[in-house]
């Protein structure tokens, strides 16, 4: 007994051996600036000036009174997008799955065409998007020579986000239909077979046998997705700037602006950290819903 | 045998782990000392300067960043917060102020620059803080202006605009061509700045009055009524945008596409800077379609007076946090030598309140005489408002143009200046 116990506490610290410099990692470069963070989230730091004191909580009163003018319009803007960005992405990723489950000529060229957008930088995405979608751009040229109207679509409040949605799921379609695909590639084929033989087959099949199979893969497809669009800021940071009338700017683009341009360091520390509680929470719930559906076999 | 490799393995990860941050203290190289110089003139305005420091000097090379213009002030601030501040910066002005306030930037009064600021009131005050100079102004003068496409003009019979009346008529007289009246590259916010600049202070000035403060900024700051002194400018934007001569396609455009599409000879007229007089486009335009003229605004009050804005624009510190600082006031030395901004200002084309003596472009030489006439009264604009507030002072006719109405515009300016009034400091 006394030799086995030895032998788990020896295992213990070798663990403990093998995870000290991600351990480190994190310390140094997540949890510290998170604490950092949270100390500044109580002053009146201007992100500049030695001169500040401690305020309370008065930073985090100033979003949830409604006193920034654009604390509330970021927060819906972010929901917005992050809400129909994954409306309209998830079905067209498991849609494209299924596709390449099915097989289809060509497989592993248009797998790779739709990956591709994923894996390039969102700055370039966001400046080529520009020349397609400004007034001058691309689009509206293509529009011209079929003598139909050119519109401003970054332009106009009605717009600009639909765009931004657009893009995001064009970018992230490959990615997500990859996760999508390893979910549906991991269900044995002879539990779908038997199914088929039981008189499952289409619609019906996909919803109760195919789906709830996947669901692990869902998880994460979803978790990835909520996360990501939640924290939207390279494109609005460099398509709209935030506008048109306020339009496009996102919660994580209204702390930058506080930071580094209002000069409001501590109010946007106080964002950020209202902004990770509710990410949080959200995912918390999202995992809880979607794990509780998940089948095992 | 397994122990051995795990042992090995967690090694090599607690080494990697090591080098990484020492890699991010390692202290000076051998060779010779490296400046970073940071500028937001991203046409490579500022490469002759480093050219030919770097070319007479071999033991310090000066890089240089550029860095967008739009985003200027909070780029270096960031930089400046990450312990990463350049030697050696051009800065705006508000930046002036808020670095030498926190002690980032170096002591420059013993300097020839600043010997030559000090017969600039003006300037020499407002790079001065408890009697130290911290920083040169080194392009000033008067804004506003409006470029226009004579060869257009004269195509269409055109003429310049003397009175608001005829600026109306001629504004109706492009569009009827099919041609673009005014365009700005307003995806590049700041641009709008230009017409507001050609346009505001005759609108401002009855507002400004009420507080008896001649300085804009030093009004709104002292308590005159943020939507009066926008809104003469907010109702002129509005006229502009709903009879479609200040066309849509400015919202999206870039300040690099603008200024090539007007030099294309489809738009009539482009409020820019005094910098458009030299940009190499304008420079290789091609002249059966673009030749450049420029005029002020006709925009007058009430009584019959006219307004022109009096600014400074570019500036110059070196960082007090350098860790070559010798280096870097060697570097700022030579690049504010007579010469070295002489050799600077003239191609460029661009005005100084520095007693420097050299030439002008035509243009801005018409400019100036327009405005330093009996017509045109000159106003500061000179007080150190927060970035936060130029940035929406841009933004407020952006929003006219993009479906808000005046009052709506006025209303989102308002609050935002009271807002923000409380985070500015001196």
């Amino acid at each position: 007994m006394k030799q086995l116990l030895r032998k788990k506490d020896k295992d213990y610290y070798w663990a403990l051996l093998a995870i000290l410099p991600v351990l480190i990692f994190f310390i140094f470069f997540l949890l510290y600036p998170q604490i950092i963070n949270l100390r500044y989230s109580i002053t009146n730091y201007d992100g500049f000036s030695k001169d500040f004191k401690i305020i309370g909580l008065s930073n985090f009163a100033r979003f949830f009174k409604g006193i920034d003018p654009k604390g509330i319009v970021s927060f819906r803007n972010t929901l917005t997008f992050s809400f129909f960005s994954l409306l309209f992405g998830i079905p067209l990723q498991m849609v494209l799955a299924l596709t390449f489950y099915n097989g289809v000529k060509g497989n592993a060229f248009f797998k790779g065409l739709f990956y591709v957008p994923s894996v390039i930088s969102l700055v370039i995405i966001s400046v080529a998007w520009n020349n397609i979608l400004q007034y001058r751009g691309l689009l509206n040229r293509l529009l011209e020579m079929v003598e139909l109207a050119p519109f401003d679509w970054l332009g106009s409040p009605k717009t600009a986000m639909g765009c931004f949605i657009f893009i995001n799921a064009w970018q992230f379609t490959g990615y997500g239909t990859i996760i999508y695909l390893a979910g549906l590639s991991s269900i044995p084929e002879e539990i779908l077979e038997s199914a088929s033989m039981d008189g499952a087959v289409g619609l019906k099949k996909y919803f109760y046998i195919t789906l709830p199979l996947m669901m692990h893969s869902i998880t994460i497809g979803l978790f990835m997705g909520l996360t990501g669009s939640l924290q939207m800021f390279i494109l609005p940071f460099i398509l709209t700037g935030g506008g048109p009338l306020n339009s496009t700017i996102t919660f994580a683009m209204n702390i930058y602006n506080n930071a580094f341009i209002m000069q409001r360091f501590g109010y946007a520390a106080a964002l950020s950290i209202i902004f990770t509680l509710f990410i949080g929470v959200v995912t918390i719930f999202q995992m809880r819903f979607t794990r509780k559906r998940e089948v095992s076999y | 045998m397994r122990k051995m490799m795990s042992v090995l393995i967690i090694v090599c990860m607690l080494a990697s782990t090591a080098v990484l941050f020492a890699a991010g203290q390692e202290e000076g190289s051998k060779g010779p000392v490296e400046l970073t110089y940071t500028t937001w003139m991203t046409k490579g305005e500022d490469k002759p300067w480093i050219d030919a420091f770097n070319a007479a000097n071999d033991d310090v090379i000066v890089k240089m960043d550029m860095l967008e213009g739009g985003k200027y002030p909070e780029l270096i601030r960031t930089r400046v917060l990450a312990n990463d501040m350049p030697d050696v910066m051009m800065l705006m002005g508000n930046q002036i102020q808020e670095f030498s306030r926190e002690g980032y930037l170096a002591d420059i009064t013993d300097t020839s620059a600043a010997k030559l600021q000090s017969s600039t009131p003006m300037a020499a005050d407002y790079n001065s803080r408890d009697g130290k100079v911290y920083g040169l102004n080194i392009t000033g003068g008067f804004m506003g202006h409006v470029w226009y496409n004579k060869k257009l003009f004269s195509d269409l019979g055109l003429s310049v605009p003397e009175t608001m009346d005829e600026f109306w008529a001629v504004c109706e007289a492009l569009k009827a061509a099919d041609k673009d009246p005014m365009l700005l590259g307003g995806a590049d916010t700041w641009t709008y700045k230009m017409l507001r600049f050609a346009s505001w202070t005759t609108f401002a000035d009855p507002a400004m009055k009420a507080t008896g403060f001649g300085d804009i900024g030093e009004a709104l700051y002292n308590g005159a009524d943020v939507a009066e002194v926008y809104r003469g400018h907010a109702e002129f934007i509005d006229e502009m945008v709903k009879k479609g001569y200040l066309i849509q396609a400015s919202l999206t455009t870039t300040w690099p596409q603008s200024s090539q599409i007007f030099v294309d000879g489809n738009v009539g007229m482009f409020p820019q800077g005094p910098w458009m007089a030299t940009l190499p486009e304008v420079v290789a335009a091609d002249p059966d379609k673009f030749e450049m003229g420029v005029f002020a605004m006709p925009i007058e009050n009430e009584e019959g007076k006219r307004y022109v804005i009096a600014t400074m624009d570019r500036f110059m510190g070196v960082s007090s946090k350098s860790d070559n600082l010798d280096a870097s006031m060697d570097f700022f030395n030579f690049v504010t030598s007579d010469e070295s901004l002489i050799g600077y200002l003239e191609p460029q084309g661009l005005t100084t309140l520095l007693d420097l003596d050299y030439e002008l472009p035509q243009t801005i030489i018409d400019f100036k005489k327009m405005v330093t006439g009996e017509k045109y009264t000159a106003v500061p604009y000179v007080f150190p408002t927060p970035a936060a507030w130029e940035n929406q002072e841009s933004q407020m006719p952006k929003n006219i143009q993009s479906g808000a109405t005046v009052e709506q515009a006025l209303t989102e300016i308002k609050n935002y200046y009271l807002d923000g009034k409380e985070t500015i400091k001196f």
